[in-house]
């Protein structure tokens, strides 16, 4: 795989991080580091023969009875909202 | 020959000693010495005085109580204790009080263990010595200048510095495990899906798994059997281990003795984990040997999954829902990106954009799809080498503890400490540390992996480990 050179401005912008400039330069040269490195991956094997596998152990997940039950403390989910108006969280507009 | 946990647990239950005694022991032991070691973020002595009180009074009257009842246990600060703070030692959670108890919390509460303290821990799990808190880093109590491992320094450091009879942590790629080598005590990640993890703040969710430290692994089995278990609220935790009587006899057991797990070690280290294994050859086990060529490349495929399944945890935190708001709310974007840039650390930072990265549609064949490929045979490999043998041994971390500030920035250095540990987390394949010996004054583990399910007999095997028998007055609480 060729050296790749990582454009953090995007993927900060995804991972909802802001960076100083200072920042991006710094992580971007650790993370092309990085990279380098585990790009030793394509070199395993077989790879191209297997499938993806999500799955840590066999079986399906366990599910439950779909019952509605009421929340029993949500006085003690509320007050740890940074800022609030009676039970409701205040959050900055989404839209300009 | 018994066991310390043995003979705590036997004198409670014959009321040689009280609950209420044992709680006041490990509170003095902290007062004394938690500021050199600081293994801890929060000391529940109210709470823990209270329910030792209680526990007392039933005991009197001769009911019934628990089989964790009057032990002391201490919790990594990333499992949730209802009205406590869970911190996972980051700025973002400071002051995040838990609305609820993870199930393993219950479980212990209702096997009557008396929750003594959380415990530090790297930032959001990040790390393998501890150093990466966002509060302070811990010492290891061996060598106060030197690092307890991580990510649950906190836990294995309590244990050791006798803050607690046991402790939780978690393990997503060593972080319990690590620890243990480190600080010379027992600690185990068991088979994924055997221990809730409802109300553990993720790291990975296809890697995680909460497990015990303790001082042998008497303790270690108890706490585990009090914790393990089916439940409904982790949609993953179906499977029962199979948790036959412990006997601490290995005789026909066989020992996977793979050359690439001492390979990667530093010869002194090997050397003491050699003479680990001797003591369970003359136990009885035989050593055949295996090979793990993909153990190589173990740590770039763990890194990559766990990095991809982290950046996606950490969306949650906002500084709005949890953290502390930005004052530029010009934006809900704006906002939520200086909140996180400013209460996040720099590992955390690093890692959230390498798992965006790799997951990104542009990226997310030449990395990610490969990632989850490559952790098929990673895990074929291990259930191969299972079928010559019952158990794979070798060391438990590649060096002795290093001194805290030591190790470089570079990252992969620091990652490549996990290389004898990650395998079992993308297996999902139970393993352990015990204590083999020391040098220089420094413990050096001996780590163990089972098949899936053999949960008891790889607790089994730390007990050959340890030469322990059944104490022939025990009162064998499970």
């Amino acid at each position: 795989m060729a050296e790749e050179k990582i454009d953090l401005t995007r993927v900060a912008e995804i991972a909802r991080l802001k960076l100083s400039d200072e920042e991006k330069a710094v992580i971007s040269k650790d993370l092309e580091g990085i990279l380098g490195q585990f790009a030793q991956i394509n070199a395993i094997e077989g790879l191209d023969k297997v499938e993806e596998n999500d799955y840590v152990i066999d079986g399906a997940n366990a599910l439950r009875e779909d019952v509605i039950s009421e929340c029993k403390n949500p006085d003690d989910i509320t007050k740890l909202f940074t800022r609030k108006e009676g039970k409701f969280l205040v959050a900055p507009k989404s839209l300009d | 020959m018994g066991s310390v946990t043995e003979k705590k647990v036997n004198d409670l239950a014959s009321g040689k000693l009280s609950a209420s005694e044992n709680i006041e022991y490990y509170l003095a032991r902290i007062t004394k010495n938690e500021e050199k070691v600081k293994a801890l973020i929060d000391v529940f002595a109210d709470d823990a005085r209270a329910k030792a009180k209680e526990i007392d009074a039933r005991r009197k009257k001769g009911e019934k109580v628990g089989k964790l009842a009057g032990l002391a246990i201490a919790i990594k600060n990333n499992i949730c204790i209802k009205g406590k703070r869970a911190t996972c030692a980051s700025k973002m959670l400071e002051n995040y009080y838990a609305p609820y108890s993870a199930t393993v919390i219950e479980r212990i509460e209702a096997a009557d263990g008396i929750i003594i303290a959380s415990c530090n821990m790297d930032e959001f799990a990040c790390g393998s010595d501890t150093t990466k808190s966002a509060f302070y880093p811990t010492h290891n109590p061996h060598d106060l200048d030197r690092v307890p491992g991580g990510s649950s320094g906190g836990s294995a450091a309590a244990v050791a510095a006798g803050f607690a009879d046991l402790a939780l942590g978690s393990d997503t790629g060593g972080s319990v495990r690590c620890p243990a080598s480190f600080c010379g005590v027992v600690g185990m990640k068991p088979t994924y899906g055997t221990v809730s993890r409802y109300g553990l703040i993720d790291m990975g969710m296809s890697l995680d798994q909460i497990g015990p430290f303790s001082p042998d692994a008497f303790g270690a089995r108890l706490l585990l059997s009090a914790i393990m278990g089916p439940d409904g609220k982790d949609e993953m935790c179906t499977l029962e281990p199979k948790f036959e009587e412990m006997t601490g006899k290995i005789e026909g057991i066989k020992l996977g003795f793979p050359k690439e797990f001492f390979d990667n070690a530093d010869p002194k280290v090997s050397a003491a984990v050699k003479t680990g294994i001797t003591k369970l050859e003359r136990a009885g086990a035989e050593t055949v040997e295996v090979r793990l060529p993909l153990l190589k490349h173990s740590v770039p495929v763990y890194y990559l999954q766990m990095c991809a399944e982290f950046s996606s945890a950490m969306q949650k935190y906002d500084g709005l829902r949890y953290g502390f708001p930005s004052e530029a709310n010009r934006t809900l974007v704006d906002s939520v990106s200086e909140a996180r840039s400013n209460s996040f650390g720099k590992e955390i930072k690093r890692r959230v954009l390498l798992g965006t990265y790799i997951t990104m549609k542009e990226h997310r064949d030449a990395w990610y799809t490969k990632t989850l490929k490559a952790r098929k045979l990673v895990r074929d490999e291990l259930d191969s080498a299972f079928e010559k043998c019952d158990l794979l041994v070798g060391p438990t971390m590649p060096c002795l503890p290093w001194k805290i500030g030591e190790r470089s920035m570079n990252p992969v250095e620091m990652y490549l400490a996990d290389i004898l540990t990650c395998s079992a987390n993308l297996a999902g394949v139970p393993a352990a540390s015990g204590p083999c010996g020391k040098i220089d004054n420094m413990p050096v583990g001996l780590q163990m992996h089972a098949k899936r399910g053999e949960d008891g007999l790889l607790t089994n095997a730390l007990a050959a480990l340890e030469g322990w028998r059944p104490a022939s007055s025990g009162i064998l609480m499970f």
